[in-house]
């Protein structure tokens, strides 16, 4: 049964008795609140995810408790926790919604530690498949977004998640987040797609998350074999700079942006070098979408060689 | 059988957790997924959801995919808190062989480097050391002017701790970041209770490779029911009481005619610990017990049984305040005030009510 398949008014009641699963893929939460914008934020953005009522088991447990009950909403105050977790102490009412993200984002990186976890998106298209991992504001949204709209299929926008077993990366398709300047392009894009609410951050400015596709949630069964590495990095007016990264420095990034590298140690070291060891892997700086994206469509970008022609090595 | 007796009035709806602790291939076959999953649930509540897991797991049961799963993620979890301390505890052992300082390891880290089967799955937060209050100045600035750091920056609730408490406040290494807490005592100087930590030095062996110290067997019960009845905090109080009740299950009673439970009984009266003492037995009798407790341990159980209508109080307040509900923030606040006095009987000091940095350190004050 899929969210959508149930009416508005019985989602809110299910929710403020905590008696809906969610599942993104491998990760199943049980969500708790009794508030309207969750019931609004996961009916519009969640609407085609699969859901349990009652279920057996839940990995991962939110619960929004109001601590200061007010006439005035907008003073109104929640404590946000995943399992005994304090995720957000004083959450107020207009931040509601991002902060139920965040958390269902922290809770990955605490709950699920057999899964071998990096900060990165994935997107695939035909036998390609592309981690697309920055850091925090380095254009990696901005970048999967693009990709999608050109007819990439969006796996994930927040974590690559890859099975140690089978090396094989689980799509999850959690909504995409984006900031600022980000928001309106994305709209100009996807003009027909539905955006959670405006969120003003403290911490990120302006937050929004854009609803993933129906093909993108209706295909999270379809594992995908990761063969291209994108470290991208965005810098306003930047000119579009390509290079390689050898892969034992892409190990040590990807181990280093890694939330189970702790827990799982050889086992995610020898997963990730396997992964790599097919993988080209490139670091690309950029400010121009239009010049980079042509580039990632025709593959082209992948065969940058660790020299440029004038320094390639003499050979005698 | 084990899954027919009557939800205990403790654990309440974690009945079930207490169940796979207590006996993992009896438990495991008469629980439905259902009851697996919610017993995971409300174990990592508990601060146990890495035991269980490693119980499960090890038992082979078939499970749900998501369960066995999340089972698979808590189980790893609960296996990597020693690895992270080991190169915490080599170069701390430096130090301390330098300075010739004895270092005893305190609760979890001292089960870890033993090896105790209580350390399997255990959390460990950070790294507890008794020290000779001769040593702990000493020894404190050595490890400041070596590099290690205090981890924060309340410069009076640091001085307020080394006044007024039995640690020293926190140290850690910015390039390992594992919180170090040296202790003199194990329970705070304004505490009526006095647990002479001499004789507790004089009485602690060597573990693991002859680096560190801990205490002997007995006074590692003491310690941590003093732990949790004096000045813990109840959130844990299950996981405390799992420990404790391994601790005495591993106890050397092969010998009947061995005097142990005598013993016990002069120890815990020599350091005063007779009523923390009382409790961790009854309560983990209680939770994880079973009925084949011999008879040396129900005679002790019933000397140190602390007088009408504390003994009668106590469990009726705790029974309130550790028993977990499903979802978070519902803590019950009716009885903590009572619970908080019964538990810290007789009322400690209130002379560091009276030291500046006892109000100071409540404004924060910065270095």
């Amino acid at each position: 049964m899929r969210l959508r398949d149930i009416p508005y008014s019985e989602v809110g009641n299910l929710l403020a008795e905590g008696r809906l699963g969610l599942s993104t893929g491998p990760f199943s939460y049980l969500i708790r609140g009794d508030d309207a914008a969750i019931t609004d934020g996961l009916y519009r953005l969640y609407g085609d995810f699969k859901i349990e009522i009652d279920p057996t088991f839940c990995g991962i447990p939110i619960t929004f408790e109001k601590v200061s009950h007010s006439y005035e909403r907008a003073l109104s105050i929640s404590k946000v926790w995943t399992g005994q977790l304090l995720a957000h102490d004083k959450c107020k009412a207009d931040l509601i919604f991002a902060s139920l993200e965040w958390a269902m984002n922290y809770a990955v990186v605490y709950f699920e530690q057999r899964w071998i976890i990096f900060h990165a998106a994935v997107l695939q298209k035909g036998d390609r498949t592309i981690v697309i991992s920055a850091q925090s504001g380095g254009g990696k949204s901005t970048l999967s977004t693009a990709l999608a709209a050109m007819g990439w299929r969006l796996l994930s926008d927040e974590f690559a998640v890859i099975d140690p077993d089978d090396l094989l990366a689980r799509p999850i398709c959690r909504p995409i987040s984006l900031k600022a300047e980000s928001i309106g392009v994305a709209r100009a894009w996807f003009p027909d797609a539905d955006f959670g609410p405006l969120c003003m951050t403290e911490s990120k400015g302006l937050v929004a998350h854009m609803r993933p596709l129906t093909e993108w949630v209706d295909r999270i069964d379809e594992l995908a074999r990761i063969n291209r590495f994108i470290f991208v990095n965005y810098q306003a007016g930047a000119s579009t700079a390509v290079e390689a990264v050898p892969k034992a420095q892409a190990l040590v990034e990807l181990a280093h942006g890694s939330a189970s590298y702790d827990t799982l140690r050889e086992t995610a070291f020898n997963g990730i070098a396997d992964i790599l060891q097919d993988s080209p892997c490139i670091r690309l700086n950029y400010s121009n979408l239009a010049e980079i994206i042509p580039l990632i469509e025709s593959d082209e970008i992948f065969e940058t060689s660790f020299f440029s022609e004038e320094e390639a090595p003499e050979t005698s | 059988m084990i899954n027919d007796r009557p939800a205990n009035r403790y654990l309440r709806e974690a009945s079930d957790v207490a169940a796979i602790l207590r006996d993992p291939d009896g438990a495991l076959p008469g629980l439905s997924q259902r009851r697996i999953g919610n017993a995971l649930h409300l174990a990592r509540r508990l601060g146990l959801g890495e035991r269980l897991s490693i119980e499960v797991l090890k038992n082979g049961i078939e499970l749900d995919s998501k369960i066995q799963h999340a089972m698979e993620s808590w189980a790893l979890q609960g296996n990597r808190h020693l690895p992270n301390f080991r190169l915490e505890l080599t170069e701390l052992a430096k130090e301390l062989s330098q300075l010739d300082i004895r270092g005893v390891l305190l609760k979890g880290t001292a089960y870890g480097v033993e090896g105790h089967p209580a350390s399997e799955g255990r959390r460990l937060g950070d790294i507890d050391l008794l020290v000779s209050v001769y040593n702990i100045d000493k020894l404190h600035q050595t490890l400041l002017s070596k590099g290690w750091q205090l981890a924060e920056d309340n410069y009076a609730n640091a001085e307020y701790y080394r006044e007024w408490m039995h640690e020293y406040p926190a140290l850690y290494h910015p390039s390992r970041m594992v919180v170090l807490d040296i202790h003199h005592a194990i329970l705070p100087p304004t505490d009526r209770m006095f647990a002479d930590p001499a004789l507790l030095l004089a009485d602690s062996r060597k573990i693991g490779d002859g680096r560190y110290w801990a205490l002997s067997p007995t006074d590692q019960i003491l310690h941590a029911a003093a732990h949790l009845f004096r000045n813990g905090r109840f959130q844990w109080a299950l996981r405390d009481l799992f420990d404790i009740h391994q601790l005495i299950a591993c106890l050397p009673t092969e010998d009947p005619n061995s005097k142990l439970w005598e013993n016990f009984a002069s120890r815990a009266e020599q350091l005063g610990l007779t009523a923390p003492l009382h409790w961790a037995l009854h309560f983990t009798r209680e939770i994880y017990g079973d009925e084949s407790y011999s008879a040396g341990r129900d005679r002790l159980e019933r000397r140190t049984k602390p007088n009408w209508p504390i003994s009668k109080l106590f469990p009726f307040l705790v029974e309130n305040s550790i028993s977990p509900s499903l979802w978070p923030g519902k803590e019950p606040k009716a009885h903590h005030i009572a619970l908080w006095i019964l538990k810290h009987w007789p009322l400690p000091r209130t002379r560091a009510v009276f030291s500046k940095n006892f109000w100071l350190r409540k404004v924060g004050t910065p270095q």
